[in-house]
């Protein structure tokens, strides 16, 4: 008798919505599309070893989903032609062959999963394509934080990884240039 | 943008590579592929000593470029043992293949370019070819001298410091035959060395306006008539349209390129 009270007790909060039952499929998927304009790339390149020069791409397009779990995914894409270096000269350089060959190479994408650490630390492992080559990288990225404003529920990373631009077919002048550069981002993210 | 003493010094190597073959070689001095395989080995040496060796089939097809020039020099040392009719197929075929290998290369292919740009390239080689057979000695690697060293700043002027620094690897290797020219009155690019010119040069013009910024398909024109300009008999004459005609070529592509030296945000030196 008591047995049977009980199973109807808690059927009924159930129902009402009380208790919360996990699903089959885990927490629930959180799938944001990135704010362009409240995302930010910037890379950073030695000239002549003597100095730490930043540029930055203007546009940058994507999502990523985020699960109140341990994991995510991330896809990026940075129209490479969006550079600015702050010179027109320059700019058109850096978007010639010699350096991001936009016209072949549109696009820079990065796909990859998040991976949680510790507190609000997260790593961002996957495949850069760069002028035309895929290498892994892995990002260390801190989540700023979370709102709804704005238009709906918005995070927001930052985070940084590097790269050897030799690795991509970037060596024009490695005496002029160094050889690593460090991309440094912030992403916001508005829920779709 | 002006072109580096380091960026300069790199094309030397073409240079001692190309006038070493043509001394090394001399005996044979009849030879028609004297020439394709001078060119062709000079061009080769800096493109790989300045950017390593490329893969199989690179996907930044600026890298291309070597594989041409190999594939051109092989074609020029064989051109001459071959008859006639097989000889100008496969420059057809080569005509075809240049473009198509690189500009498949760009997100849209553009097919119409395509079919003119290997149009226009075998029309070059055969009137390069052609204007080998009547001027012999120095006076057509003088025409093609100028306008490589000249399309090398045009290049450079349009963004490009690479293909700038190719094409004066270009210029160099053609360098030795005005040196032995004066030796040997018959030097010819006929059957073979007219060839591997063409090509190295149809490639740095054609990435240069496909995929480059600003480098005007109006310089690219000049800079392909150009070498075309060389006569017998009075070599001077020639020198001097070429240079006009490469000269106008750097003008445009400056002019497309303009940089407002007064202002610190545009003295821009790489």
């Amino acid at each position: 008798m008591h047995k049977g009270v009980a199973f109807l007790a808690v059927g009924a909060l159930v129902a009402l919505g009380f208790v919360q039952t996990p699903s089959a499929s885990g927490p629930e998927a959180m799938t944001y599309e990135v704010d362009p304009v409240h995302s930010t790339l910037v890379f950073r390149v030695t000239h002549l070893g003597v100095s730490a020069f930043y540029g930055r791409f203007n546009k940058i397009s994507g999502s990523f989903e985020t699960n109140d779990g341990d994991t995510g995914s991330v896809a990026i894409t940075i129209d490479a032609d969006s550079i600015d270096s702050n010179n027109g000269k320059r700019d058109g350089h850096l978007r010639s062959p010699d350096f991001f060959s936009t016209k072949q190479f549109p696009t820079i994408v990065f796909k990859g999963d998040l991976v949680k650490g510790e507190g609000n630390k997260y790593q961002a492992k996957g495949k850069l394509t760069l002028r035309g080559v895929t290498k892994d990288v892995t990002a260390d990225l801190t989540r700023i934080g979370s709102a709804n404003a704005m238009g709906g529920d918005r995070t927001g990373f930052e985070g940084s990884f590097r790269i050897k631009r030799s690795d991509y077919g970037m060596t024009w002048r490695p005496e002029a240039l160094g050889d690593e550069v460090t991309i440094m981002f912030g992403i916001e993210g508005l829920h779709k | 943008m002006p072109i580096p003493v380091d960026v300069f010094l790199e094309i030397v190597p073409a240079a001692l590579v190309s006038g070493a073959i043509l001394l090394f070689t001399w005996r044979w001095r009849e030879q028609a592929w004297r020439a394709p395989l001078a060119i062709g080995a000079g061009f080769a040496t800096t493109f790989v000593y300045a950017l390593g060796l490329p893969g199989w089939m690179p996907v930044d097809t600026t890298r291309l470029l070597l594989h041409f020039a190999v594939a051109a020099a092989v074609l020029g040392i064989v051109d001459a043992r071959l008859p006639r009719p097989l000889a100008w197929a496969l420059r057809l075929v080569f005509s075809a293949a240049v473009p198509w290998l690189l500009l498949r290369g760009l997100p849209e292919p553009p097919v119409t370019a395509m079919v003119v740009a290997a149009a226009a390239l075998f029309v070059v080689w055969m009137a390069l070819d052609w204007r080998a057979q009547v001027v012999d000695g120095w006076a057509q690697p003088l025409a093609i001298l100028i306008t490589a060293a000249a399309g090398g700043q045009a290049l450079a002027a349009a963004n490009n410091g690479l293909l700038g620094q190719l094409s004066g690897a270009l210029a160099a290797a053609v360098g030795p035959l005005l040196l032995f020219g004066p030796l040997h009155g018959r030097q010819t690019l006929a059957r073979g060395g007219a060839g591997v010119v063409a090509v190295i040069a149809a490639g740095l013009w054609m990435t240069g306006h496909f995929f480059s910024q600003n480098f005007p398909l109006s310089s690219a024109c000049l800079l392909a008539a150009a070498p075309l300009a060389a006569t017998k008999k009075r070599w001077w004459a020639g020198a001097l349209v070429a240079a006009l005609l490469a000269a106008l070529a750097v003008y445009l592509a400056m002019h497309a390129n303009p940089v407002d030296f007064g202002d610190p945000y545009e003295d821009y030196y790489n």
